[in-house]
């Protein structure tokens, strides 16, 4: 599948946005000192926070974002037809991010609270991550993506390799960097839980890890939600942590 | 070699000249963790007794670490990559040394690693004894290494406001060579040592019912154990027992190609048997997916495996896997509970 890339010379790459904040594709543009040999690598033909351009050919599509309503659903699969690889951006696209605290509440209300007496005019529907959309080939996870993590998915992509993404928990890396453990301070922490990549980040700033990057593969719920009850939380409380940015419930 | 005694205030001026022109590093704590840093001044070292955060042995075997770079521009190169700083390690305590002897063997004897021994040969290891336990995780006597049997280059102990300098190694002796005011220790000092030595022996438990070289047999016997289960449903499989353990050793290696393209490196980092990709093969089977297993096999490579293929354990006591371990799983009662106790679902 990732050899499809290799064919063109220089793959026309487009980025999509969907709910978000558009924080990610302002990643991209951070790499500032990178952003020369990526032109060289790739031709963008459609990137709004950057250009003004756009077109409906290319070959590698980006979403970011989540699904929010039917026209989001609708732009998705037209882009899959389109690409030759679909990957998505950030965890609004993937786990579903803040967009998804919409459906922990009152869906309707929510439409009224963001549009007002308007709010007729905007179809609004609980929300959904693009890969329960379409089919999805790779994902750049964080909120916002890393930098580096663009970067070697990219290189990556273009020698027709896979995508690198752990598949272990951010504990493993914060403990590398010899970060003191949330739960040894009092607090809890999503990190035995949540896919690794980001170089523990968060903790590595004094925080805590809140689960942006979605699951590890495999992760032990079942111990992992006695770890939280056991350091003070109440089932509602456990729901709600997991709920900030992994609130799409995925069918088994 | 010639023991010394030195005062302790004489030592802290010693060590921080060789600080000033060389990588010292010592342990340091900050923020409620211990860590060895590298240090300036003997005022930041951590009074501390307890193991730090990663072992010293990370100076040997880095978490990341450059193996090669190459290149395929104007036809492939690779060139290898070995990276060596001089780093003086002050405070290895004797579980740790005990550790570095175990990998100086599983890098160096089997399997020449070259660029473990680059790093490794730049050490220099000051040893220091414990005297009084840690906590209640660590199990040194019963892994028989509460004495420092070798890997030091200088060890010390502490006697009053002073200590009891041996010297182990030829680099040591150039080191001490160094130091201001080090006597050469006498009859007396010897008898002193030897006392405080005694008054240590019995400050240590034996936490394992076993002796280390019953463990093989132990575990063997334990292959069915249904404390594998229990422990498997606990595990969170989050690593950190095996990224704090001072004897684990495995490794992953990735290419990172660079932005043109035709070159890059490859690099090595930290695995662990505890996470699922660590038996998967290029097919995507797991040959060790249940947790239960990965847990099994930690404890067998830590007591079984190691033991019969090097004659010495493979763990060596330092409590840091239980003291990390966010959900309980500790070594001191896994191994006495296989040992016999029953086990509750």
């Amino acid at each position: 599948m990732y050899e499809a890339l290799q064919v063109h010379k220089r793959p026309r790459v487009a980025i999509f946005e969907l709910a978000s904040c558009a924080g990610c594709q302002l990643q991209i543009l951070n790499l500032e000192d990178e952003l020369v040999d990526v032109l060289g690598l790739v031709e963008f033909v459609y990137f709004k926070e950057a250009m003004s351009n756009s077109s409906d050919e290319y070959d590698l599509a980006l979403i970011e974002g989540s699904v929010t309503r039917e026209s989001d659903a609708e732009k998705c699969r037209t882009v899959r037809e389109r690409a030759t690889l679909v990957g998505t951006l950030g965890s609004c696209a993937y786990p579903v991010g803040i967009p998804g605290l919409k459906n922990h509440g009152d869906v309707e209300a929510a439409a009224g609270i963001v549009y007002g007496e308007k709010a007729d005019l905007f179809a609004s529907h609980p929300v959904l991550p693009v890969d329960a959309v379409i089919d999805v080939d790779f994902r750049v996870l964080g909120c916002p993506i890393d930098k580096k993590d663009f970067l070697e998915t990219l290189t990556a992509l273009l020698l027709g390799r896979k995508p690198p993404s752990p598949t272990y928990p951010v504990c493993v890396e914060c403990r590398i960097a010899e970060n003191s453990c949330a739960f040894d301070r009092g607090e809890t922490c999503l990190g035995p839980f949540t896919r690794a990549g980001c170089g523990a980040l968060c903790p590595s700033y004094g925080g805590r890890c809140y689960g942006c990057r979605g699951p590890a593969d495999d992760p032990n719920v079942l111990s992992m939600q006695a770890l939280l009850e056991e350091h003070g939380l109440t089932p509602e409380q456990i729901a709600a942590d997991f709920a900030l940015y992994n609130g799409y419930e995925r069918g088994a | 070699m010639v023991d010394r005694v030195m005062t302790k205030s004489a030592l802290a001026e010693s060590l921080e000249q060789l600080a000033a022109t060389l990588h010292v590093a010592a342990p340091v704590e900050e923020g409620g963790r211990v860590m060895f840093r590298r240090v300036r001044y003997a005022a930041e070292l951590a009074n501390h007794y307890l193991p730090t955060m990663l072992p010293p042995t990370k100076y040997a075997r880095p978490p990341h670490e450059e193996l090669l770079r190459f290149s395929w521009a104007e036809g492939p190169r690779v060139e290898p990559v070995f990276e060596a700083e001089e780093i003086v390690i002050f405070g290895v305590r004797p579980c740790d040394m005990h550790a570095f002897d175990l990998l100086d063997q599983i890098f160096s004897e089997e399997n020449s690693d070259g660029h473990y021994q680059a790093r490794r040969e730049a050490l220099t290891l000051i040893g220091m004894e414990c005297l009084e336990p840690c906590d209640e995780h660590s199990f040194c006597r019963s892994m028989g290494s509460l004495e420092a049997t070798g890997g030091f280059d200088l060890l010390l102990s502490e006697m009053g406001d002073g200590y009891y300098v041996r010297v182990g190694t030829a680099k040591g002796r150039a080191l001490i060579g160094t130091f201001q005011d080090a006597r050469e220790a006498v009859y007396e000092d010897r008898k002193r040592l030897r006392k405080t030595c005694l008054r240590r022996e019995s400050q240590f438990e034996h936490r394992l019912e076993d002796t280390y070289d019953e463990l093989p047999r132990v575990l063997a016997d334990s292959e069915d154990s249904l404390l594998w289960d229990v422990l498997g449903e606990k595990c969170l499989s989050c690593g950190a027992c095996t990224n704090v353990c001072p004897t684990c050793f495995c490794f992953d290696v990735h290419d990172d190609v660079n932005l043109d393209l035709k070159s890059g490196r490859r690099r090595r980092h930290w695995d662990s048997c505890q996470l699922e990709e660590f038996a998967m093969v290029g097919t995507g089977e797991s040959f060790r997916q249940p947790r239960n297993l990965r847990v099994k096999h930690r404890f067998n490579h830590k007591g079984r495996y190691l033991m019969e293929r090097y004659g010495v354990p493979g763990c060596v006591g330092c409590g840091r896997c239980a003291r990390d371990c966010l959900v309980g799983i500790s070594p001191i009662e896994v191994f006495n509970q296989l040992k016999g106790q029953p086990v509750e679902r």
